[in-house]
């Protein structure tokens, strides 16, 4: 598809689904830009990409069930989880990316809303180490 | 995937625990007050991926015989009440998964209150706005 509306981007928390719980997802990338200019650039600035960081955020429907999304969200906090987004679906393939990577799960809430409201919670992990793009299941 | 049939069912259900008070799950042509009309307003799909929740939001008209302007007033501020025995709200959530086919559900306001003309007579009716979370 040329453009793409999101409906069933899936994605997995070590290796379980949760997208029947995600709202919204967002992940993010980006490399220092390290100042390389000197004398003789004409008067403009240059630079070369250094290290790279990324983070990723969530909107998730709350679900207190026994085993259901909030027990799993807090027994992972302030531990490192595996994170695969597929935002085409599943499985991978050329035109269905994945985007895997470790995120940190430094801060997560398991109550916020007032009254009336849906259980959400909105959480954005720092990623550690590389995010890969596989096509391949 | 939620049947809306079953959803308005099971809030007609929910509200027929009130004594004396008939219900609709369909809108009826001649409606026999006093009556709770079940009536779907908006969906609202893909709330989550994978289609993991959609969004109904029905209303539910209560209509009062207006005979005697007084009893059916102290009659519908009964319904619109938040307790008591003929409070809808109470009514509607007192099941909020409505019989195990909806996540959940809340009765979010009351508007409307007056006189609505049917079939050319005059009722006093109020509406009231149940959110209905369901995949």
């Amino acid at each position: 598809m040329p453009k793409q509306v999101l409906t069933d981007v899936v994605v997995q928390l070590n290796g379980t689904a949760i997208s029947q719980n995600v709202n919204s997802v967002e992940l993010t990338t980006t490399a220092d830009a390290i100042e390389t200019t000197s004398f003789g650039d004409a008067g403009w600035r240059t630079y070369a990409g250094g290290l790279k960081s990324g983070s990723v955020t969530l909107s998730l429907h709350n679900d207190y069930a026994a085993t259901a999304l909030d027990s799993v969200i807090y027994n992972l906090f302030n531990t490192v989880a595996t994170v695969t987004i597929f935002p085409a679906g599943t499985p991978a393939g050329t035109s269905r990316p994945k985007y895997e990577f470790a995120a940190l799960v430094d801060n997560v809430a398991p109550v916020s809303g007032a009254v009336g409201d849906l259980a959400v919670q909105n959480l954005t992990w720092t990623i550690t180490g590389a995010v890969t793009r596989g096509t391949t299941a | 995937m939620a049947n809306i049939t079953e959803l308005r069912e099971a809030l007609a259900a929910n509200l027929a625990t009130i004594p004396g008070l008939r219900t609709a799950a369909t809108i009826p042509d001649n409606p026999s007050p006093p009556i709770a009309v079940v009536q779907l307003n908006r969906v609202q799909y893909h709330q989550d991926f994978k289609r993991g929740m959609t969004e109904y939001d029905f209303s539910i008209q209560v209509i009062v015989g207006r005979v005697d302007e007084r009893t059916a007033q102290r009659r519908l501020d009964a319904y619109c009440s938040s307790d008591g025995e003929s409070a809808i709200g109470l009514a509607v959530e007192s099941d909020r998964t409505l019989g195990g086919k909806a996540f959940d559900c809340i009765v979010t306001e009351m508007t409307n209150y007056g006189s609505v003309l049917i079939s050319d007579v005059t009722y006093l009716a109020a509406e009231f706005n149940v959110r209905v979370l369901a995949n």
